[in-house]
């Protein structure tokens, strides 16, 4: 009799288990996970219906996140593993490792800044700059990082000595950085900005300056759902000024067309799938922005990821105009088709993570 | 398809379960035999028809061995069928491995076919062949219905990836289409241990091997971390893999062999081959061992046997000189135990034997991971200190803190030790706590499984590439 039961429940919780997951909707995005779900038109144009058949399974399972989070538990909990997928939790605060340090990447960005200095800017005032990953910042010797220094030396070494480090590991803290994401908060960065400022010889300071703070809260950043784990979300916060509501933002399509918006902030991203797309309207191949009460005719031009999102808004008030290159977007060769670089300073601003994976610029 | 996704478990076994309950006993073979043909389709769509063949091909031949049974068109038969399922096996799975041979010993600049491996095509080619190869023995009897030997060519649970289930050995049971509660709740069990040794241990051991082998800081300890941790790996996945076959055939009333039985408590390397994929080791033993002659010859004769033996066992694994390097290493090993080493490990204390038998099976597997001669001579270099690499290193330190609970983990697992202590439980007052305890952990281990599954979006089998 106790086999007869246990084979009924084994089928019936197969069967049903299946068929709940087929027969509910589709969703077309996962917030947990931030990133699409594989859907069912991705499965119509499949070159291997069996294997994506189980990719389409696996991301419209009943009860997925729940199953993550056991599979977190079980990772952490049960075999007391350091992390899970490469993240950890440290103070709160979830931290993928950087690890290992790819020296041929970090070779082959500095390979890529000389060879737009080349291509655009020997004229130009030019500086580099790298933003470190949270990784960086716990040194409990538990878990493996990368040697900061050596990324720093090999770029020292092989990127032009006419382009000028400005060192900004020892500006920021983890506590800068949100605790789900690997961003920093735009309220962390008054040491960023002042280290920018005096390396670039510019008058950038935000203390004193004429912000209001405002937030908005869940905010679920990219490992809040990578690592599955319980913890709270963060809440995401944004200054805001009036000068940042008047500049004009225009995201450019193509060599002559853009899109043009009134304001740094795109306010409906709140709540979305990735809720700091509301810097600057999220990842977008080049991005100008205009000061309308701008004293000078000042320009910057960033080579950048999307830290500089948050960042940006921050630098606006001591420039005329600043745009914002992404070269994971962009190919590096046809910038002269946007980018005018006449006398406007050049700052490459690249987090460790990118450094140590540059092969996805452009 | 995979045992261990969610199109397998949550999608076709409950069709195909549902499908099976409700059709009435004499047509429970079709629902069998129509499953398992979209099962290998499903993966397979084109080689579908070359499992088909090979039903057909080796039903006639059957019916022709025992048409002419005591004549010489038997034997020829008999050799027809053996030549066509070897045929098969060459073409897809060695053709390429001869040609790039041959262009570079002569120079012949031949193109490589670049076939897809047809999936598990080494397990059922072999399973043909023992049923030809046993009709003309006389020790199975010939199958008049075609649909009957199709279900047993095709049967899903050990189509892909064993075990080798010889015909005779389920011949009767392809009648019995019924239903035993038993037998199913012991299946349920059986899959969901195999589920939880491929999915909770086998798959993080892996990826432990594939750290050690990627890492940009070598260290001695992190080679042999490798190494350990992909033997174990190996074990966990092949084993649970036939775990699940095993259970998934008692699903539906087929009682296939044990294919393992914890090889690494073996003293000898005699007895792990005894412990380890049964039955292969059983097929090789009785179709190939045996037939030439076996240890009933002079000891050279004999000695060559097991080195052909072990030669065709390293070949069947993979095509590729690291299998037949391998095969021919546990061959010679077989061969030096036989000549003394075995009267000397009759004398030595257990502990010593076992650290002999985990040695030589670490070291045979690193071989068996390593496609190159440089690669293997580098794994070798690293862990016997040849290169010039610290003993450790702050990432191999990591990874081994990291992974202590998984490795005893594993270690334990892979001793009857849990098994023991049940059955002793069993036997004191503790029994009801413990006929409780085993489908309680079954559904936290399937639980936990489903939650690595729906984790994980790539999930191969390692015999999937035999």
């Amino acid at each position: 009799m106790k086999n007869k039961v246990l084979t009924y429940i084994f089928i019936f919780i197969i069967t049903a288990a299946g068929l709940t997951a087929a027969v509910m909707p589709d969703m077309d995005v996962t917030f947990s996970e931030r990133r699409p779900l594989y859907g069912l038109e991705d499965l119509k144009a499949s070159g291997d219906f069996s294997k994506d058949f189980e990719k389409y399974s696996l991301d419209h399972f009943v009860l997925r996140d729940f199953f993550r989070h056991i599979k977190a538990f079980s990772e952490y909990s049960i075999f007391r593993k350091n992390d899970n997928n490469g993240l950890y939790e440290f103070n709160d605060f979830i931290i993928k490792m950087l690890y290992p340090l790819d020296e041929n990447s970090v070779e082959k960005l500095a390979d890529k800044i000389n060879a737009i200095y080349e291509m655009y800017a020997e004229d130009n005032r030019v500086f580099y700059s790298i933003i470190p990953d949270k990784n960086y910042f716990v040194d409990d010797g538990k878990y493996l990082t990368i040697d900061y220094e050596m990324m720093e030396s090999i770029l020292r070494n092989g990127i032009d000595s006419h382009i000028n480090y400005i060192n900004l590991f020892s500006s920021i803290g983890l506590g800068d950085y949100y605790k789900t994401d690997h961003h920093f908060r735009m309220d962390g960065l008054a040491g960023v900005i002042l280290a920018l400022g005096k390396g670039m010889d510019m008058d950038l300071n935000i203390n004193g300056a004429d912000y209001n703070l405002s937030s908005h809260f869940p905010f679920y950043g990219a490992y809040y759902g990578q690592s599955a784990i319980n913890i709270k979300a963060d809440t995401l916060i944004y200054l805001e000024s009036n000068l940042l509501k008047n500049c004009t933002v225009k995201i450019w399509e193509s060599f002559d067309s853009f899109t043009e918006f009134k304001g740094v902030y795109d306010y409906e991203k709140l709540g979305s799938v990735d809720s700091y797309d509301i810097f600057l309207y999220g990842t977008k191949p080049i991005v100008t922005i205009e000061n309308p009460v701008a004293e000078n005719d000042s320009e910057l031009i960033i080579f950048k990821d999307s830290f500089a999102n948050s960042l940006t808004p921050l630098l606006i008030e001591s420039y005329s105009k600043i745009t914002l290159v992404d070269l994971r977007l962009v190919n590096h060769t046809v910038l002269d088709h946007f980018v005018d670089f006449t006398d406007a300073d050049i700052l490459f601003l690249y987090s460790t993570m990118i450094a140590n994976n540059s092969a996805i610029l452009k | 398809m995979v045992f261990s996704s969610i199109s397998f478990i949550f999608y076709f076994l409950p069709l195909v379960l549902l499908a099976y309950f409700i059709t009435p006993k004499r047509f429970r073979n079709i629902v069998l035999l129509t499953g398992s043909i979209f099962f290998y389709a499903f993966g397979e769509p084109i080689y579908v028809l070359l499992l088909v063949f090979s039903s057909v091909i080796d039903y006639i031949h059957g019916l022709m061995i025992e048409k002419h049974r005591g004549t010489k068109k038997a034997k020829t038969a008999l050799i027809s069928s053996i030549i066509i399922n070897v045929s098969l096996l060459a073409f897809f799975k060695y053709a390429d491995f001869m040609i790039i041979n041959l262009n570079d010993w002569f120079d012949l600049g031949l193109k490589t076919l670049n076939l897809r491996l047809p999936i598990g095509i080494s397990f059922y080619t072999f399973q043909t062949m023992s049923y030809t190869i046993d009709v003309y023995r006389g020790k199975a009897s010939v199958q008049r219905n075609l649909l009957k030997l199709s279900t047993y060519v095709t049967l899903f649970p050990q189509l892909i990836a064993g075990p080798i289930v010889r015909y005779k050995d389920i011949e009767s049971q392809l009648d019995d289409t019924g239903i035993s509660y038993d037998n199913f709740a012991y299946g349920i069990k059986r899959f969901i241990t195999g589920l939880a040794k491929k999915v909770l241990i086998a798959n993080s051991l892996g990826q432990l091997s594939v750290l050690a082998s990627g890492t940009q800081a070598p260290s001695v300890l992190f080679y042999w971390m490798g190494a350990i941790a992909f033997a174990l790996q190996i074990y966990f996945d092949f084993s649970g893999y036939s775990d699940m076959a095993i259970g998934l055939g008692r699903m539906f009333n087929f009682k296939f062999l044990e294919n393992f039985n914890y090889p690494y408590v073996a003293k000898s390397i005699t007895e792990f081959w005894r412990r380890w994929h049964i039955s292969l080791g059983t097929w090789f033993r009785e179709y190939v061992y045996y037939p030439l002659g076996g240890n009933r010859t002079g000891k050279l004769r004999w000695f060559g046997n097991i080195l052909v033996v072990w030669f065709l066992t390293g070949f069947w694994h993979g095509a590729n000189w690291n299998f037949i390097i391998w095969g021919l290493f546990f061959g010679l090993i077989l061969v030096f135990e036989k000549l003394f080493l075995k009267k000397l490990l009759d004398k030595t204390p257990a502990a010593i034997n076992h650290i002999y038998v985990v040695f030589t099976v670490v070291i045979s597997f690193v071989i068996f991971k390593n496609e190159t001669l440089a690669d293997i001579a580098l794994n070798f270099r690293g862990m016997f200190g040849g290169l010039d690499i610290p003993f450790i290193s702050a990432e191999a330190l990591y990874y081994l803190k990291s992974n202590a609970i998984l490795l005893i983990a594993a270690v334990i697992g892979a001793t009857p030790l849990a098994k023991n202590l049940y059955g002793k439980l069993k036997e004191t007052k503790f029994r009801k706590f413990t006929s409780a305890a085993a489908p309680a952990t079954a559904a936290v281990l399937f639980i936990l499984a489903t939650g690595y599954i729906v984790d994980s979006s790539f999930n191969p089998f390692l015999y999937f590439r035999f």
